[in-house]
């Protein structure tokens, strides 16, 4: 009868609460209360005068040599972003984090669309939402990083697609800002021309096709999953989506380079002049404003045509992690109002802090302000599936191939709703 | 069908397949659509997976199957290799998903023969031929008994002409058979494609191997699966510090190995199809994948080799070049010996590289585009690689025969094709010291002039796919040649599709190097051994050199590890010699490439002063005429990106100024300079020289354009002495400034020694040189020239 005592659930969950117990840095009030230099990534910061490192520097300065932040840029492509803090991740998991300190990323910023896979994974700590004021933020970037009701990560930035356009070309023309993609694939037909493209977005092979693919999609009433899972992205509505833009780059509007483009070098190409319209997130907006450049004060903003995909990087703390503390303090500090407001002011990073979207001082000295909160409300995201890895590499191998030559887009988007069936697990 | 009119004169000879599904009519309408569908999107892609070109392929829909007519120049070597698997593979993925009814299992014919089409369709004996051994009973019979989903028929000529001669295609799968149709009495060949006889390993009698219960003392407790596996996974949370989010949710995937590899842009697109096989091919039985490949495309070859150069720790490494790797595919082994080297030099000892040997080869051709409308002759193949340079040289003024090749910079290609024509023109191992031997940059400057590398940002190919008419000679991979000559477009370039025109493919008598694309592993010393991603890496290599990574590459048009590729349009007859090169100092070859084709604006600055009217002893014309004729002939260095500017100078001979503007530099092509030079003529005044050159130094500096790879210098050509007046004045508006390196050719004695000469020299950093004959003048503009064209000053 011994046998009987062993067994059963109460053993486990004993068994449990002792692990628990014993696992490394488990102690609740011990976790957070290491302090000491630590490493933070993000990506290329591509802002307004280096905004992002003129904070770092603005901590260092304070915290000095003992709280160092050193801050590390990864790469643009989010997919490259995320490989690299993955290896990382994996390499430093079952590892001795006193030894590897120097290796571990304390900080690390997560793109919205693959945060909760690295909760998932075990790579990051969870968070305190009350400690961190997490009512005060927008509620669907927090809920993107909610996962069985424990906080992951805190929303920095949010994103969402916007229409850049020269106000002078559409003024010259006669033209209104288009509010369907039809509309502007007429205008930017009609006003190409030469080294004048007509519309520029993210069309290289990375998640920033995928992106600007969607946008297009749901702009034409498709959608490439249907909330059941299922794939609907061969049927009418999203195929033409996906035949405008190919048709573009075969007319020209779209110019053949741009099926090469990232986010810096569409606006490289949009601020040079080289364009009448393009698709880009809310940090080019300072960007074309600077007095260096050649479209300052030529340009306005709108929503897209159409929903815009919702995009949002978040502030996580590795579990390699030794100096917890200073982490928190640090992301607490990247996310404080002040320093959001900032970041819009400078470097037009979208604000997860629900109150400045009502600062009116803010809206009379940035009017797009509002243009990003009417984007930002409509905004979707993007296909929900735990394989959206895989998903989105085939849209972007299809998508791409289709866009290289618009009599192929049929058999493209057959091949793409055929290789997501089998990717997603359905059919 | 026999309706033939006019005869076969204008048929044209064919592959001739035919297809028909089993049991087609025994279905309703809605399954029957279904089936044609599939059908129709199995067999296209089972064309396009084998590389065989289906614009160009005819086909006709017969109700329950098709009929595709492929063209004479498909090799239809290929065609027999390929096709059936592939075709049963697509069958099979659609009968994965398909609903019973449509389901699909196929007879298939291939023959060949001449086909013409008439207002009924197409036509022809062969076509009747092929379709008599489709229907025939026997062929009905395989497909019946077969486990496999294809039944494969060819007709005797076909089986003799075509499968029994070519190697790649085992032929023993086929048999011989009688065939009765119709009026059709002949010899044919079946086989099963997907069918083989796989020898089974004996099983053990069932209920012999019962799981026997070993004895323990005592009896253990026996804890619920599932209370063991969460204490296991409580463990292992446990040492992440994240005990709960250890547990993946129900039903979703653990997280894949990362698996990082960076790619040459020639191999994009094929690595990127193999990634996504290979991660397939990871995936366990609930579809959750074992392995995540992140592909990211090596922009520059040499940008890579830079960032491992710093141990990738570089602040802008991973975000402009990316993530970490854990394998590099570069184009050659130049490229991984150049990183070896490059981390042997930094001492950044925290990356390891191992060369795992060639996952695929690719011999560099010549190609150049075919003449619309000329019969494809066999282009004249050049014997050495001398001989490519010299013909390179004679064709270098005329832009539309000029050769070409890409930047080694941005390319495998580029690197190999300069590495092999640098070594054959200084005829010797490129070593550091060979490359700034006297004499090599000239000569290197000179091969730069016969044989342009293209710019960073462009594809080569894709100009030539442009303006095919307008193209010379380039230097490419066969890879690249092969996909231009079948019609797709190189990776990653912007070109538009193309449907026409072909490039005439050759490479030297003698040999040609070979691109032989290592598989490249990297460790990383200062983190954590990681086994799951070692066994990933080694898994990768595997598949890659195992059969289905071969075919892709073969089929990508790459050589596999052996050699053997398949055909494609303009293929050359034999396999080429692979060219041996010894070991080169990448760096030192990339940095000569640079200073080798910078631009140069060269100020000339030619006396005219009665002291130039003197004449040389043994050439009978003044030192005037001399150095003019000197300079016209180093006027063949100048390329098409230089710029020469001509002043003619003697005291007072400008008006209020010393020297008069024959030439503006703005406007200085070689040709414009060589008409100037002929302008020169002495001016019976005295000489001075001092406020001309200074005037000279401004007007350089202000014109001075944005690019730092151009150089300045200014050329003296002058009597030399008696100058007096405004040195002090030229010295300090020389310190003032950008140093401009001032070359002076002096007919007097003496002057070089001077310390006015002595000074100018050290302060701009460019020589004095005293001539007395042509032979003087000669080396000493060579020394200029290597200067100019050298390296480092």
């Amino acid at each position: 009868m011994t046998v009987r005592r062993w067994c059963g659930p109460r053993f486990v969950l004993a068994v449990l609460l002792v692990l628990t117990g014993c696992a490394r840095g488990q102690d609740p009030a011990a976790r957070f209360d290491q302090e000491g230099p630590i490493v933070f990534t993000d990506g290329p910061d591509t802002s307004n005068n280096r905004q992002i490192k003129q904070l770092v520097k603005a901590w260092n300065d304070v915290r000095g040599s003992d709280e160092r932040v050193t801050f590390v840029e990864l790469s643009y492509a989010t997919d490259d972003h995320r490989a690299q803090l993955r290896a990382r991740a994996q390499d430093l998991a079952v590892a001795d984090p006193e030894k590897f300190r120097e290796q571990c990323y304390d900080v690390v910023t997560l793109d919205v669309i693959w945060a909760t896979e690295f909760a998932e994974a075990g790579y990051l700590v969870p968070l305190d939402g009350a400690e961190l004021d997490v009512d005060l933020f927008l509620r669907e970037p927090v809920r993107a990083v909610t996962v069985n009701g424990r906080l992951w990560a805190v929303p920095w930035r949010t994103d969402a697609g916007l229409l850049y356009y020269r106000t002078d070309l559409l003024d010259k023309a006669g033209k209104q800002v288009p509010t369907t993609w039809a509309e502007l694939a007429a205008v930017a037909d009609e006003l190409a021309e030469g080294d004048l493209a007509g519309y520029v977005g993210q069309f290289g092979r990375y998640e920033g096709l995928t992106v600007n693919a969607v946008e297009w999609i749901w702009g034409a009433g498709g959608e490439v999953l249907a909330p059941d899972g299922s794939v609907v992205v061969d049927e009418p509505a999203a195929r033409e989506g996906i035949e405008m833009l190919a048709r573009g780059v075969e007319d020209g509007w779209i110019p053949r380079t741009a099926l090469g483009y990232d986010e810096e070098r569409s606006l490289d190409a949009f601020r040079q002049g080289g364009a009448v319209f393009m698709r880009n997130w809310p940090y080019a907006y300072r960007r074309l404003e600077d007095g260096n450049s050649p479209v300052s004060g030529k340009f306005g903003v709108a929503s897209l045509p159409g929903p815009s995909a919702l995009g949002g990087w978040n502030l996580g703390i590795s579990s390699c992690s030794t100096h917890r503390r200073t982490a928190q303090d640090f992301i607490q500090f990247l996310t404080s109002k002040d320093n959001q407001r900032r970041l819009f002011q400078t470097a037009g990073f979208g604000p997860t802090i629900a109150s400045l979207y009502s600062d009116l001082d803010l809206g009379r000295q940035f009017p797009y302000l509002e243009v990003l909160k009417h984007s930002l409300r409509t905004a979707r995201n993007r296909p929900a599936t735990p394989q959206y890895e895989d998903v989105s590499e085939e849209i972007q191998e299809h998508v791409g191939d289709a866009l290289e030559r618009v009599d192929s887009v049929d058999d493209r988007v057959e091949d793409l709703a055929e290789e997501l069936t089998t990717v997603t697990g359905g059919g | 069908m026999l309706g033939v009119a006019g005869g076969l004169a204008n048929a044209m000879h064919h592959t001739i397949i035919a297809v028909d599904v089993e049991g087609f009519g025994a279905r309703d309408g809605p399954h029957q659509t279904k089936v044609r569908e599939g059908l129709s999107a199995a067999v296209h892609r089972a064309f396009h997976h084998c590389g065989l070109p289906w614009s160009g392929c005819r086909t006709e829909d017969r109700g329950d199957g098709m009929l595709v007519l492929v063209p004479a120049h498909v090799s239809s070597a290929r065609l027999v290799e390929c096709l059936p698997t592939e075709l049963a593979a697509r069958l099979r993925e659609h009968n994965a998903t398909a609903d019973e009814q449509a389901k699909i299992r196929l007879k298939i014919v291939i023959h060949s023969g001449e086909v013409l089409r008439d207002r009924q369709g197409y036509s022809s004996p062969a076509v009747v031929h092929a379709c008599r051994l489709l229907d025939s009973a026997v062929l009905r019979g395989e497909l019946r008994n077969a486990s496999g989903v294809l039944a494969l028929i060819t007709s005797d000529d076909f089986f003799t002409n075509v499968v029994s001669q070519n190697p790649a295609v085992d032929h023993r799968i086929y048999r011989k058979v009688a065939v009765a149709e119709k009026e059709t009495r002949t010899v044919a060949w079946v086989c099963l494609p997907d069918d083989h006889e796989v020898p089974r390993r004996p099983r053990p009698h069932p209920g012999r191997h019962r799981r026997e219960r070993v004895p323990l003392r005592g009896r253990l407790p026996r804890l619920p699966v599932t209370a063991l596996t969460l204490t296991l996974l409580l463990l292992v949370g446990g040492t992440t510090g994240n005990v709960f989010a250890a547990l993946p949710p129900s039903g979703r995937c653990a997280v894949p190995v990362q698996l990082n590899v960076n790619v040459s842009m020639e191999k994009s697109r094929v690595l990127r199809d193999l990634a996504e096989q290979f991660e397939r091919s990871t995936q366990d039985d609930r579809g959750c994948k074992g392995v995540s490949v992140q592909v990211t495309v090596a922009r520059a070859p040499e940008s890579v080799i830079e960032a491992i150069g710093r141990g990738w720790s570089g602040r802008e490494d991973v975000h402009k070049v990316g993530p970490e790797p854990h394998v590099l595919l570069p184009d050659s082994g130049f490229e991984f010996d150049a990183a070896v080297r490059a981390l042997q030099l930094s001492g950044h000892d925290e990356m390891v590289l191992e060369d795992w040997g060639p996952i695929a080869l690719s011999p560099l051709v010549l190609a150049r585009p075919r003449p619309p409308g000329d019969l494809p002759d066999p282009p004249v193949q050049p014997a050495t690689w001398s001989s490519v340079l010299e013909t390179a040289e004679d064709n270098a003024s005329s832009s539309d025969r000029r050769y070409h090749r890409p930047s080694p910079i941005t390319s495998g290609a580029g690197l190999t094709a300069t590495i092999v024509l640098y070594r054959t023109a200084l005829e010797r191992r490129l070593d550091a010291e060979a490359l700034s031997a006297r004499g090599a940059p000239n000569t290197l400057h000179q091969v730069e002039l016969s044989v342009v590398a293209g710019d960073e940002s462009g594809d080569l190919l894709c100009s030539t796919w442009e303006h095919p008419g307008a193209s010379g000679t380039v230097l490419v991979s066969e890879k690249a040649a092969a996909d231009y000559n079948e019609g797709d477009a190189p990776p990653g370039a912007p070109c538009a599709p193309r449907t026409s025109g072909s490039l005439d493919i050759t490479y030297p008598r003698i040999g040609t190097p070979y691109l032989d694309h290592p598989f490249v592993a990297v460790s990383w010393r200062e983190l954590p051994t990681n086994p799951a991603r070692d066994r990933a890496v080694r898994s990768f290599h595997e598949y890659l050199v195992g059969p289905d990574g071969q075919a892709a590459l073969r089929r990508a048009r790459f050589r596999d590890r052996l050699g053997d590729t398949v055909d494609y349009e303009g293929a050359p007859q034999d396999r080429p010699a692979r060219l041996g090169l010894e070991k080169v100092d990448v760096p030192a070859v990339v940095q000569a490439f640079h200073d080798a084709r910078r631009a140069v604006r060269v100020q000339l600055l030619v006396d005219v002063s009665t002291a130039m009217s003197v004449r040389l002893p043994e050439l009978g014309g003044s030192r005037l005429e001399a150095a003019a004729d000197a300079v016209f002939r180093t006027l063949r260095s100048v390329g098409d990106r230089d710029r020469v500017g001509l002043w003619e100078f003697a005291q007072g001979h400008g008006g209020r100024a010393d020297h008069q503007v024959l030439l503006s530099i703005g406007d200085g092509t070689a040709q414009r300079a060589r008409e100037s030079l002929s302008r020169v003529s002495v001016s019976g005044r005295p000489a001075r020289l001092y406020p001309t050159l200074e005037a000279a130094v401004l007007a350089l500096r202000s014109g001075r354009p944005a690019s730092p790879e151009v150089g300045d210098a200014i050329l003296v050509v002058a009597d030399g002495s008696r100058n007096e007046v405004g040195h002090s004045q030229l010295v300090e508006v020389l310190a003032a400034g950008e140093p401009v390196p001032v070359f002076l050719i002096a007919f007097a004695a003496s002057v070089c020694d001077s310390r006015q000469w002595r000074e100018i020299t050290q302060e701009t950093g460019g020589a004095c040189h005293e001539v007395r004959n042509m032979a003087d003048i000669d080396t000493a503009l060579e020394s200029v020239a290597t200067v100019l064209w050298g390296g480092r000053r």
